[in-house]
């Protein structure tokens, strides 16, 4: 059996003096707990004490030993993991010089920062309320100013990225050291232009700490290149009184805001509820360089009375609300440098005529500047002659008009169809390719294509009304129309170049009723019917000999429906049912009458065929 | 046919419309004229590199070169989006290696819409990732001295009183 020493006396070998019976004789005693009997045997138990003594003297020794030994070791590990470490810092740095991203000049690292900085808004730091409580800040420069000591420094010298700010006041209080962050973003913008987007979502006066971020900013005002202001009313109000009261304080026709380019005020509901004070004309006037002036959420009026000049602005929005004035055409006649109009209501108040002065024999007001109008019918649009009937825009290249699904959408939406199309036939446009609907009806829709359908090329129709016809059935009428020899008055944009159709979720649930092959089967048609193919001897065999060549159909948001109408397309791709065999047989025999060598006669030409000649169908 | 000899001595003929994709290609040619037949040295650029540049050329010969000018302004750059089309997608996907030398090489050849593909394939993959991150993926070392160290320490601050 294996030995079993007992556990309070561990085994060890002692050089002893005693005779091995004796010396068992003593050791059992000792593990018994008695004391041995016999006067010979304590003189033997004093021997083994000795002995024990002995060794024991002797193992100090060598456990001192041994220590000096470990210390020595643990000494000589230490330095080893240190050497070990400082190799694996400079392997790792090492490793890091041949990284490939280091052999970017900084020029290209800037790019590559703007091109960051830039993917989701134009602003770099995000400081935003979650909830009532939460605060969040998002700064893109200011991490990639964390990740190596050489891109700091590039970042450090894109001085325009600091400057971009979508700041919201509030978070400032509930968060005091977020206010830190803006404000050293602030100085790291050096002497750029800033671009800021500043929010006050609480109702009250500013606290201290949103108080001093504010006049961090103010004191910057001369490098505010944009600025979007949402900030109630009453804080507006003094924010108005600011402006006046700086650029009064500064030199004879300086103002505070010598580079402010574009400004846009939101929320201007209050103002017209509580305040009749003619606040933005307050601001309007310290802003010599203004060039793009957007307001929304309420009334807004006078522009055409004002008496400072405003000539110099190019884009000017009113959404969400409307502009009353005594007539469309003397707002355009104050600001004949327009290029971009977005309206979202007209109102003509009671009791004030239109001025006819500076208008055509026709009484209407040509504006040549104009090259893009949007319309949103948010609310009432004067269909008096003071309304659009009042302007003419030779050279508009893009309208687009946006219903809203409200009361009252027949009459407001027909009579704004109707004005719209007399105005495109009375200014002869004949550069207006873009016309784009959202969620306007297709009977509105025919009228205004109608009017503008020797020159549109480009058509894009936002969240069709229903499922019914996601495409209009009209568009795929041209070679018919052509084939019956009628007027060319009836044919329904004819140089049509591309259609974009995007679907509103509601109404992509909706086509889950419906068969999604028929909506892909009304694809074809519009196809067929919008595209020619002619032959060449060249590769690829075909090209397209009408000018029709992209299709995009996009789902707004990831659904069941968009899965399924996937599905339905990729079939139909795959049998080839893209281009109809009807279809296709009255073409090729169209097109083989014309061709001189019978052998070179194609089979067919296919949806790929259509591909390779660079038409675009794009679903997502 | 136009001759373009890379750094390591290896030669590419190609179609004169795929050449001038490269602005400094299209400008060496104006200067040397239509009839030479010299091969045109390209001292920092590798075959390899080369060969995919040229893949790129020849997929968008034809398309209009964007403005000299298009460049020059911050706010423009800024505003542009960082979409990339899906050919282009499947192009630029390669090793960082090649992916850097690709950019490098369309900086050095001056062909824009190359540089911006590469550029917005580097930036989509830096978007949303923390600078801890940011080093792991591109393999950068964190060198920051002591002192701003303790800088960027204060930088972050804020988020302790949230």
């Amino acid at each position: 059996m294996s030995s079993s020493s007992s556990p309070s006396m561990p085994p060890f070998h002692l050089p002893s003096s005693l005779n091995p019976f004796s010396r068992t004789t003593i050791l059992s005693y000792l593990r018994s707990g008695c004391t041995p009997p016999f006067p010979s045997q304590t003189l033997d138990l004093d021997k083994l004490r000795s002995d024990i003594q002995y060794a024991l003297n002797f193992y100090e020794v060598e456990v001192r030993l041994k220590e000096q030994q470990l210390l020595a070791l643990e000494i000589e590990l230490g330095s080893l993991l240190q050497m070990r470490q400082g190799l694996r810092a400079l392997s790792k740095h090492a490793t890091g010089l041949e990284a490939p991203i280091r052999k970017l000049p900084a020029e290209l690292l800037m790019k590559i920062f703007r091109l960051v900085s830039s993917k989701k808004s134009s602003y770099s730091l995000h400081l935003i309320m979650q909830g009532d409580m939460g605060v969040l800040l998002y700064s893109s420069i200011r991490d990639l100013a964390q990740t190596c000591s050489r891109w700091r420094q590039v970042a450090f010298s894109c001085h325009d990225l600091w400057g971009s700010m979508d700041i919201n006041l509030s978070a400032t209080e509930i968060s005091p050291k977020v206010g830190k962050v803006v404000l050293q973003h602030l100085r790291r913008s050096g002497n750029a232009p800033l671009q800021l987007s500043i929010q006050n979502t609480s109702w009250f006066d500013l606290g201290p700490k949103g108080q001093e971020v504010w006049d961090a900013l103010i004191q910057e005002s001369r490098r505010w290149k944009s600025v979007k202001l949402n900030i109630p009313m009453h804080v507006l109000k003094t924010v108005a009184d600011q402006f006046k009261t700086r650029a009064g304080s500064q030199q004879k026709g300086e103002s505070i805001f010598c580079t402010l380019e574009s400004l846009h005020i939101e929320n201007l509901e209050e103002l017209t509820m509580h305040h009749r004070d003619p606040i933005i004309s307050k601001i309007l006037q310290t802003l010599p360089l203004l060039r793009s002036f957007h307001v929304s959420g309420g009334r807004f009026y006078g522009m055409d009375a004002c008496t400072f000049d405003i000539s110099r602005i190019t884009r000017l929005s009113i959404s969400k609300g409307h502009y009353e004035g005594r007539s469309l055409a003397q707002l355009f006649m104050k600001c004949p440098a327009l290029t971009d109009v977005d309206l979202s209501g007209f109102v003509v108040p009671r009791g004030q005529s239109h001025g006819r002065d500076h208008l055509s024999s026709s009484g209407v007001y040509v504006h040549t500047r104009l090259t893009k109008l949007t319309l949103t019918k948010e609310s009432y649009f004067d269909t008096s002659a003071a309304g659009l009937r009042s302007v003419s825009f030779p050279n508009l290249t893009h309208l687009k008009l946006v219903d809203t699904y409200t009361w009252p959408r027949d009459v407001t939406a027909s009579n704004l169809s109707t004005d719209i199309a007399s105005l495109i036939v009375r200014s002869k446009c004949t550069n207006l390719r873009h016309i784009t609907f959202s969620k306007f009806h297709e009977p509105y829709m025919l009228r205004v294509i109608d009017a503008a359908k020797e020159s549109l090329q480009h058509l894009k129709i936002i969240h069709p009304a229903s499922s019914d016809h996601i495409l209009m059935p009209q568009l795929s009428t041209l070679f018919d129309e052509v084939d019956t020899s009628s007027t060319s008055q009836s044919i329904l944009a004819p140089n049509l170049v591309s259609l974009e159709v995007v679907i509103a979720p509601a109404v992509a649930h909706a086509m889950l009723n419906i068969s999604l092959k028929d909506v892909a089967l009304e694809i074809c048609d519009l196809v067929e019917s919008r595209c020619k193919m002619v032959p060449v001897k060249a590769k690829p065999k075909w090209v397209l000999a009408t000018p029709f060549r992209q299709l995009g159909i996009h789902l707004d948001e990831p659904s069941r429906p968009r899965d399924a109408f996937f599905a339905a397309i990729v079939d139909l791709k795959r049998h080839h049912r893209l281009v109809s065999r009807d279809h296709f047989k009255k073409l090729s025999d169209e097109v083989i009458s014309t061709m001189d060598d019978p052998r070179e006669r194609p089979e067919s030409w296919n949806f790929r065929d259509l591909e390779n000649a660079g038409f675009e169908l794009d679903i997502s | 046919m136009i001759v373009l000899k890379t750094s390591d001595n290896e030669t590419f003929t190609v179609e004169r419309d795929v050449a001038e994709r490269s602005v400094l290609i299209k400008n060496m040619l104006d200067d040397i004229g239509e009839n030479s037949e010299q091969a045109i040295p390209l001292p920092n650029v590798n075959s390899s590199v080369l060969k995919k540049v040229l893949e790129y050329c020849e997929h968008h010969r034809g398309e209009p070169l964007p403005a000299a000018d298009a460049d020059t302004s911050q706010d423009d750059t800024r505003k542009r989006t960082t979409d990339i089309s899906e050919w282009d997608q499947k192009f630029i996907t390669v090793d960082q290696e090649m992916l850097f030398e690709i950019i490098l090489a369309a900086n050095y050849l001056d062909i824009k819409s190359l540089l911006d593909v590469g550029c917005k394939t580097v930036a989509n993959m830096i978007k949303g990732k923390t600078p801890e991150e940011i080093r792991k993926l591109f393999n950068i070392v964190n060198d920051f001295t002591p002192e701003e160290e303790a800088q960027i320490k204060k930088e972050n601050e804020w988020a302790e009183d949230r």
